[in-house]
């Protein structure tokens, strides 16, 4: 039954580890971002009128959390001889909720943007940077680069730093940079216009992103595009639940390589009390009841097993999330931090499976039971 | 009419590829209240004999009636019927090791009719009668051999068969708890009218009992 509970353990854990990713994943994808963009056809931007009309669709979807526009454009971040290429979010920042939430993130300094020059920089950016809140740094526009006879000569500003934030997600904390709209609109020097319009939804829609994007896509008529978060990350999601299972079947493998030794300890015991079988037998026990005995002995044998294994996963997982010494690459995986998730489901789940496979080992040896002849035991 | 009664059983086996016949059309009747004893040397069918009489095994051809009574055929009711007519004594008592003395003389009755307090309590008087009192809660490795096979007597009896089957009740044991389980079956049989049909090769048993066959080639002759 060792076997058992080590299997058990480590079915839970991975499980736990994966669904933790998962979680933790969409907590940061579904989270920090919008759920449906809405762009103007083509790479234009959307002009004042457009906004009239969004407005005019969108103030009356209850669908809707809640909504707003948004400049995003590219640039290069540059700090003394540091520099990284970053894309700067000009944002409303009076909105009570922003579809992309930042604000929970920001770790130190202030999430306002008080000052039209304040930014918000992701914590890997500024490391990468080396600054910190209070420093400056300075923003250059590639789209504004222009060959002059002093030579080239780019669009650049200073801004100051005013807050970090540490969202988990690897490719946020490096990349993005908030400031507020009015100040992006300048820096892109595209005058009343913003980029696109991010909408977030109730949490009960998310799921139906597509479908209101479809919608509204038909209702603001020729012109623009409305596009939903799962045409951006739905495949990796799926992948990712999909991975979840085939891991969960790879690991309840190991279950069943454990329930081996059932299978045998179940054929001992029939060997072990063949006498008492006869003589149960002779005295009208059914086949069915017997088996039932060797069964309920083995099931309470690995209920125990089963308990333990999830007690010492969950040991385990939770081990996991507190050691230092091994970190996820935020490169790689997305979010830079080991997230385990255990849910009774799980639990129940793993407890499901590994008790069938103990049952059907039982049930393979215990077939033999019916076949056993009282005379040929009671001969011996 | 008798309370078990054959006719003509035969039965043979398939010794690699050879044919035995080991009981040859045996007519054998026991009167509700006896005591019969079954001798024979060692292979020549006693057991056989007895297993087809106790409904365990089947006759290739013949029949065993009670009371003149077929027995059901039907595996779920042949069960029914063992566990309701018939008590079983072997030489090897094979009690059930998990259980105690108690637990062990009430599980044909638990078998029979699911109820376990009841089981266990005519378990507990029967253990009492037959001077076990002192070891109902005892497990089969802390008795003695002549007190398991008391254990297995009780067993044989919580059901109030019609017949008790002993094959060599005593071959395990030393003269001294020899006698006391014959004994015991002679005071069983005196005060309870129990019918019991015994297999011994021990003279000094047989001797003791009211009708003794002797089984060679394949029949049974009476002394
Ligand atoms: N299943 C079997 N296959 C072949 N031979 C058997 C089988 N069962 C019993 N026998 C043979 O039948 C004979 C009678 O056996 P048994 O009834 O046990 O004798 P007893 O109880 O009188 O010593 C023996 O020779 C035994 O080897
Ligand atoms: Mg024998």
């Amino acid at each position: 039954m060792l076997g058992v509970v080590i299997a058990v353990a480590a079915l839970l854990v991975s499980f736990a580890l994966f669904e933790g990713y998962e979680n933790a994943l969409k907590e940061v994808i579904l989270g920090a971002n919008a759920h449906v963009y809405i762009f103007r056809s083509g790479s234009d931007d959307l002009s004042k009128e457009d906004m009239r009309r969004i407005r005019e669709v969108l103030d009356s979807q209850t669908e809707i959390s809640t909504y707003a526009p948004i400049i995003l454009t590219q640039a290069l971040a540059v700090n003394k001889e540091q520099h990284a290429g970053i894309l700067l979010r000009g944002i409303e920042p009076d909105g009570e909720e922003l579809p992309t939430a930042f604000r929970k993130y920001v770790q130190t300094g202030s999430a306002e943007l008080s000052n039209p020059l304040d930014t918000v920089i992701g914590v890997r950016l500024a490391d990468q940077l080396g600054v910190t809140v209070g420093d400056s740094i300075k923003l250059v526009s590639p789209m504004r680069t222009r060959i002059t006879p002093m030579g080239i000569r780019s669009r650049s500003r200073k801004f100051r730093i005013s807050g970090l934030y540490q969202s988990g997600m690897y490719e946020y904390d490096s990349r993005f940079v908030f400031t507020r709209l009015e100040t992006a609109s300048q820096f892109a020097s595209i005058g009343n216009q913003v980029s696109s319009v991010e909408i977030k939804l109730h949490s009960d829609e998310v799921e139906n992103a597509d479908a209101l994007a479809y919608e509204w896509e038909k209702e603001l008529g020729l012109g623009f595009q409305v596009v939903s978060w799962i045409f951006y990350n739905g495949n990796l999601f799926t992948i990712i639940v999909l991975e979840k299972w085939i891991l969960f079947i790879i690991m309840s493998l190991l279950v069943i390589i454990a329930s081996f030794n059932v299978v045998s300890a179940t054929a001992t015991s029939l060997m072990e009390h063949q006498g008492e079988i006869g003589i149960l037998k002779a005295y009208g026990m059914t086949n069915a009841n017997l088996k039932l005995i060797f069964l309920s002995r083995m099931i309470v044998l690995a209920t125990i097993a089963t308990a333990v294994g999830e007690a010492f996963g969950w040991i385990m997982g939770v081990f996991l999330t507190r050691q230092t010494l091994y970190q996820l690459k935020g490169d790689v995986y997305f979010v830079d931090e080991i997230n385990v998730h255990f849910s009774w489901q799980n639990c129940l789940l793993v407890f499901g499976v590994t008790m069938l496979i103990v049952a059907l080992s039982t049930l393979i040896p215990l077939r033999r039971i019916s076949q056993l002849k009282v005379v040929e035991i009671l001969r011996g | 009419m008798y309370l078990l009664e054959t006719e003509k059983i035969v039965k043979t086996f398939n010794d690699t590829g050879e044919k035995l016949l080991i009981l040859n059309g045996i007519d054998f009747r026991v009167e509700r209240g006896e005591m019969v004893a079954i001798t024979g040397e060692s292979g020549s069918g006693k057991s056989t004999l007895l297993h087809i009489l106790g409904l365990l095994d089947k006759p290739d051809s013949g029949c065993v009636r009670f009371n003149g009574e077929l027995a059901p055929t039907e595996d779920k009711l042949l069960s029914k019927f063992r566990n309701q007519n018939i008590g079983f004594v072997f030489q090897f008592h094979y009690l059930l090791e998990d259980f105690n003395a108690r637990e062990n003389v009430a599980m044909p009755r638990l078998i029979g009719t699911g109820n376990r307090s009841e089981s266990l309590r005519i378990a507990q008087d029967l253990l009492s009668s037959l001077g076990m009192q002192h070891r109902l809660n005892h497990y089969p490795n802390q008795l003695s051999g002549g007190e398991q096979q008391r254990v297995a007597i009780a067993r044989a009896l919580i059901n109030k068969p019609d017949i008790v089957f002993a094959d060599e009740p005593t071959g395990n044991l030393d003269a001294k708890h020899s006698n006391e389980i014959i004994s015991l079956i002679e005071e069983l049989n005196r005060d309870m009218k129990q019918t019991f049909v015994i297999i011994t090769h021990d003279k000094s048993i047989s001797s003791r009992m009211q009708k003794s066959y002797t089984m060679q080639d394949g029949a049974l002759r009476l002394g």
